[in-house]
């Protein structure tokens, strides 16, 4: 049984958009028609699987919605439905893939029933392929889709909200080969574990830029943005480019990513690919190394990193581990002769946070900051961190007492 | 050109390319398509001379050509691509092909209206 998609259809044309309605629906999908575009919202444009979008309507052209699509749904696949000559489809559908946005197909009118729902159901397969498409439902059938949340990170030093970690979970209550499982059920679907797909990683990528920018308001600033990524992606020839060009898309400036490298203990720094590098370092893009147990346990001298991150395993118990402490210290003092930020994951109490803070690292995250939220969830989180409620709250939570206030 | 264009209403048309025979849906998109050409008569009518309202008319018989050739409209789908052309163009013929669009309108809607009439009977 195919899934069910979510569809819009721009057409100014009522016979077409509601002969595409009833089509859609006898197959069990919900299509919902707009017969003016100008009322459409852009950020609404993610929402949907599939886009039929009528080029030539009044008031408002095709080209415009497919700018929109690219900048606020860029997983969206869009079906050009028109009655215009080849040529200018041709050229709309040039523009659409400079700007990244999926052209599924074009159906010219009048088209046969046949013609529009085999379409949809090749979209659908497609989305089932890439398994990338972000939703916000809670949509029973389509649990098993891998969604982007965030993880605020702020200033240890003045708590100033400063960036967000993206974090690609997978809803769903059992075993997954994308990841380990949280208590809420959630998977944990590392962003790294498809780094051979690199049409995965630049999928969820884009689209954590586009919560990023969405926070933009809330947090008064644009935002940084830390990406966990493989190392073996940056293997990948084209890999930069594809990434530069997607930063151009979504008007993103480089120097509020950061790619936070893993995997570095299955290959030498050197083997990296320099041109990868050197033209995301051109676009202003950051690297942060890990430092963690499992994975890179020496700081590589030279590999032109730009942050050092220190894992959650060192950060729990930090007060009751005098070694994790010293190498904390040691990380922390590297940081500072190297002049590169040092963030700090796992954060789960104040002592700790304050202990850092004393000893210079500069940025945090972790469960006492705040957890995995979405756009929602984090205009909230930042209501209460501002108010020093999150920190007193959590506190008291952890050992019942209450808190001093916080000013943040 | 097919050996349809020269009719001015095909009922089998539209249940071939929806490869449908229900006729309350058929129905509900002859109505639906009715309404549209009640539109374009309005528009017509007020528009007095094409020159006066190119730019609605461009528009609207866009907007036409492809349902009226859904539906199995097809001598006013092929007269509305030339009406459209005319428009875009500003040609000489423009008045003489929007006094034949007028001129099919008519007959047209009662075409559409016999055949939602025998829908009607089929269904009860």
């Amino acid at each position: 049984m195919p899934a069910r998609q979510n569809i819009l259809i721009l057409d100014d044309d009522r016979f077409f958009s509601s002969l595409a309605r009833k089509l859609a629906a006898s197959s069990g999908h919900i299509l919902e028609e707009c017969n003016d575009p100008i009322e459409i919202h852009p950020q609404k444009l993610g929402n949907y699987d599939l886009v039929l979008l009528d080029i030539l309507m009044p008031g408002i052209d095709g080209v415009q919605i497919i700018k929109s699509i690219s900048q606020y749904a860029p997983d969206t696949g869009v079906v050009l439905v028109t009655s215009v000559e080849r040529p200018l489809i041709d050229s709309i559908s040039d523009l659409a893939s400079e700007l990244g946005v999926r052209i599924h197909g074009v159906l010219q009118k009048p088209y046969k029933a046949k013609e529009l729902l085999a379409l949809i159901e090749s979209n659908g397969k497609s989305l089932n392929d890439n398994s990338t498409k972000p939703v916000a439902t809670n949509d029973a059938s389509r649990e098993n889709q891998v969604k982007v949340l965030l993880q605020p990170q702020v200033s240890l030093s003045n708590g100033k909200w400063l960036g967000c970690e993206a974090v690609v979970v997978q809803n769903r209550k059992q075993n997954s080969h994308l990841g380990k499982s949280t208590k809420s059920g959630r998977v944990i679907a590392s962003n790294t574990a498809n780094h051979m797909d690199i049409e995965f990683v630049l999928k969820t990528l884009t689209h954590a830029i586009h919560l990023i920018k969405e926070l933009e308001c809330q947090a008064g600033r644009l935002l940084n943005l830390s990406f966990l990524i493989s190392a073996q992606t940056m293997l990948h020839n084209d890999f930069a480019r594809m990434l530069v060009a997607r930063l151009r898309q979504q008007n993103f400036p480089g120097s509020h990513l950061v790619l936070n490298l893993t995997d570095l203990d299955h290959m030498k720094v050197s083997e990296l690919r320099l041109a990868n590098i050197n033209l995301l370092h051109q676009a202003q893009v950051r690297f942060s190394i890990k430092y963690c147990n499992s994975g890179t346990n020496k700081i590589p001298d030279g590999a032109g990193y730009d942050e050092v991150k220190i894992d959650r395993s060192f950060i729990a118990n930090l007060r009751n581990n005098k070694s994790n402490m010293e190498l904390v210290k040691l990380l922390l003092d590297r940081g500072s002769r190297m002049c590169v930020p040092t963030v700090a994951e796992g954060i789960d109490d104040l002592e700790t946070y304050e202990w850092l803070s004393a000893h210079g690292c500069d940025i945090g995250q972790g469960p006492l900051v705040g957890g995995l939220e979405d756009v929602g969830g984090l205009i909230k989180w930042h209501q209460s961190w501002q108010a020093g409620t999150r920190i007193r709250n959590r506190t008291a939570e952890k050992d019942g007492s209450s808190a001093p206030d916080r000013n943040v | 050109m097919t050996k349809e264009s020269h009719l001015i209403f095909d009922p089998a048309t539209l249940p071939e390319s929806l490869e449908i025979d229900d006729s309350e849906i058929l129905q509900e998109f002859y109505v639906e398509f009715l309404t549209q050409v009640d539109e374009l008569k309005r528009t017509l009518a007020r528009s007095g001379s094409a020159a006066s309202n190119r730019s609605e008319l461009i528009i609207l018989a866009h907007k036409l050509k492809s349902s009226s050739q859904a539906v199995g409209a097809w001598q006013l789908s092929n007269c509305l691509k030339i009406l459209e052309q005319a428009a875009i163009n500003n040609t000489p013929e423009l008045q003489a092909v929007f006094s034949t669009t007028q001129l099919l309108i008519d007959p047209t809607r009662a075409a559409l209206l016999g055949e939602i009439s025998r829908l009607r009977r089929d269904v009860s």
